[in-house]
């Protein structure tokens, strides 16, 4: 996540940086686990409303 | 955790569901069974099973794209809420970039802040590059440093180039989010090429505090800038149909609508706790970073709880698109992997059901020219496979039976089928000839008169994007990696050799199909002319199309009456820097 500016003259002598205000992202989970095979995973899906 | 229940379609939206999924299904039925009874009456071979499967699924897309059109048609449009409080919570308009035409992005930029300015609204700017070329950082940072400097009548534009480019456009954007995101409450996602009116700007940012249960909000780009015949027909296509599929897609989509990626606001808290996307597991291209992530996204905000919604009658809102076949085709194989990724995502927990349904009409978008295509070739093959006609099937005939395929089921297919095609923009010039929105496009003559040139032009395009759409699915399936090659935005024009380099293996499959047609028989030969002729005459298509196109045909709104910040752009980009804008200008006189 380095976000280095790099060195250049023409934007040296401004800071462009946007203001540092940090907000946690929690990863989102996409992928089932594999363990649980395609009969838990149709189970799963057949009660995703409760997911 | 979720804590918000998520977003419920009402009797409205799941009525307009309905319809339009009957529809679809029954097309697909009727389809089905007039291709089921023209071929068992020449003897049902495994072949005509193939043949009916495939239409039935062919069928059953094209009806699909006609039910959104009929849908966006119907009367009783929703009213544009009035009452709109003042637009003054913090927001940050985003410039994700990598590699493009920094002095164009600039210009834009400009062009953008002096509208924004004017409109009385405060923002900030972010360009958040991704650039990685050594040349193309200087000119970009050249390009954008006049417009980063400080000075109390301008707004704030931030600049910021990443080393690391992890999770591409999308993680180019969740890291800013995670640095600077608490600085906001809104952030308005564009593309390198997008415009924006500030009136715009502001109009969404009030829409947004007004509904506290909105996560994003997406317009509807159009395009603009486009010269030759294949650009300016999409540019046309894009400002005549897109808006009614729009509002198909609206009323059945309701509070899980879409994101296209940019050209909309989104709030900034609902994007953090919800959208940092994953890597998938395993290698590109189905592992990786997630490529159609504005899909995603979308769906990950609804099973968080928040409304997604398109507002396709916002107006203000412009893009650029590619301005030859071979640039569209080459975005859209980066798309086909994108969409084909999906099928990783499909089953995610949580998702609401129309998500899914989403997702698998995004894979469809790509499988179904590999139907198309299946179906020719089984018809081919089905052809071959037929048993040898019986002129005298009963005993003591003293007259012969000639073999009938059955032409008048398979003539009302066919008929079916391209009245599915055409239905949606015999519907569109219809309605806009009785609303008098053709006035906006020329008039009514004008406008009949691009109709049928974007007809005639999309059905000889139609056979070479098949192919195109073919290759990528079988390429993406087989496990090739596209990569994420930059969108080449006004390339131009392209020579001969240069469409016989993108497509010479297009003529070659066309001219190879049509002379196995010609062996088998010519009773399919006329009806495959339509498709292989395209297919052999591809180079120079992509040619052709690739020349700068009258300005009398295919003329769009914004031609006629350019938007502000479209002719603000222009000045700005025509003045060769990014500080010029004419707003600007009128500012300092004053």
């Amino acid at each position: 996540m380095d976000q280095n500016l790099n060195t250049l003259n023409d934007l040296d002598d401004v800071d462009t940086s946007p203001p540092y205000a940090p907000l946690a992202m929690p990863r989102q989970i996409l992928e089932r686990d594999r363990r649980e095979g395609v009969i838990g995973a149709l189970l799963r899906l057949l009660t995703a409303r409760n997911a | 955790m979720r804590d918000r229940a998520r977003p419920r379609a009402d009797l409205r939206t799941a009525v307009w569901r309905a319809a339009a999924l009957g529809f679809t299904l029954l097309s697909g039925v009727a389809a089905t069974a007039l291709m089921a009874e023209a071929a068992f009456a020449a003897g049902f071979g495994a072949w005509d099973v193939v043949c009916v499967v495939l239409i039935f699924f062919t069928t059953l897309w094209l009806a699909w794209g006609a039910a959104q059109s009929l849908v966006g048609l119907a009367p009783g449009r929703r009213p544009a809420p009035t009452d709109l409080p003042h637009p003054d919570a913090p927001t940050v308009i985003l410039l994700p970039i990598c590699n493009e035409d920094a002095r164009a992005a600039a210009a834009r930029l400009a062009a953008m802040e002096a509208s924004v300015r004017a409109a009385g609204v405060t923002v900030d700017f972010a360009v958040l590059s991704d650039t990685r070329d050594g040349d193309a950082l200087i000119l970009e940072r050249q390009a954008f440093a006049p417009l980063c400097a400080h000075r109390p009548d301008r707004l704030r534009v931030y600049y910021r180039n990443r080393t690391e480019n992890w999770g591409r456009k999308a993680g180019n954007i969740e890291d800013f989010i995670r640095n600077s995101g608490g600085a906001y409450e809104f952030a308005v996602i564009l593309d390198a090429d997008s415009l924006m009116e500030g009136e715009t700007i502001g109009h969404l940012i009030a829409r947004m505090q007004a509904a506290p249960d909105i996560g994003l909000l997406q317009t509807l780009p159009k395009i603009i800038g486009a010269t030759s015949w294949f650009g300016r027909a999409m540019q046309f296509a894009a400002s005549f149909y897109s808006p009614v599929f729009a509002r198909g897609l609206q009323r059945m989509q309701g509070p899980t609508g879409p994101f296209w990626g940019h050209n909309a606001i989104v709030r900034v808290k609902a994007l953090a706790e919800s959208c940092a996307l994953p890597e998938l597991s395993g290698r590109p291209p189905f592992g990786g970073s997630i490529l159609s992530h504005d899909y995603v996204e979308a769906a990950l905000l609804a099973r968080a709880g928040w409304r997604v919604e398109v507002d396709p009658a916002i107006p203000g809102s412009f893009e650029e698109g590619p301005d030859n076949l071979v640039a569209y085709a080459r975005r859209d194989r980066r798309w086909c992997q994108g969409n084909l990724q999906h099928l990783r995502i499909v089953g995610a927990p949580g998702l609401t059901a129309w998500s899914r349904f989403v997702f698998v009409q995004g894979i469809a978008s790509y499988i179904v020219p590999l139907f198309w295509a299946g179906f020719l070739l089984s018809s081919m093959a089905a052809l071959v496979a037929a048993p040898p006609p019986d002129y005298f099937p009963e005993p003591y005939q003293l007259f012969p039976v000639f073999p009938d395929r059955n032409t008048r089921e398979i003539v009302a297919l066919a008929i079916g089928i391209v009245g599915l095609l055409l239905l949606p923009k015999v519907g569109i010039l219809a309605a806009a000839i009785a609303s008098d929105r053709t006035k906006g496009f020329g008039g009514a003559a004008r406008t009949t008169a691009s109709v049928l040139a974007e007809t005639l032009l999309s059905s000889l395009i139609a056979p070479i994007m098949l192919m195109y759409q073919s290759r990528a699915v079988i390429e993406v399936l087989s496990g090739k990696d596209g990569g994420w090659p930059a969108t080449m935005r006004g390339e131009g024009r392209l020579s001969l050799s240069e469409g016989r380099a993108a497509a010479g293996w297009i003529s070659l499959s066309g001219l190879a199909a049509l002379c196995v047609v010609a062996w088998l028989g010519r009773d399919l030969l006329f009806w495959l002319l339509p498709v292989t002729l395209p297919m052999i005459a591809a180079p120079l298509l992509i040619a052709a199309t690739s020349r700068p196109a009258p300005r009398g045909l295919f003329t769009a709104p914004d031609e006629i009456a350019p938007s502000p910040v479209i002719a603000a752009y222009r000045t700005a980009l025509g003045t060769g820097t990014a500080q010029a804008a004419p707003a600007e200008k009128e500012a300092r006189v004053a």
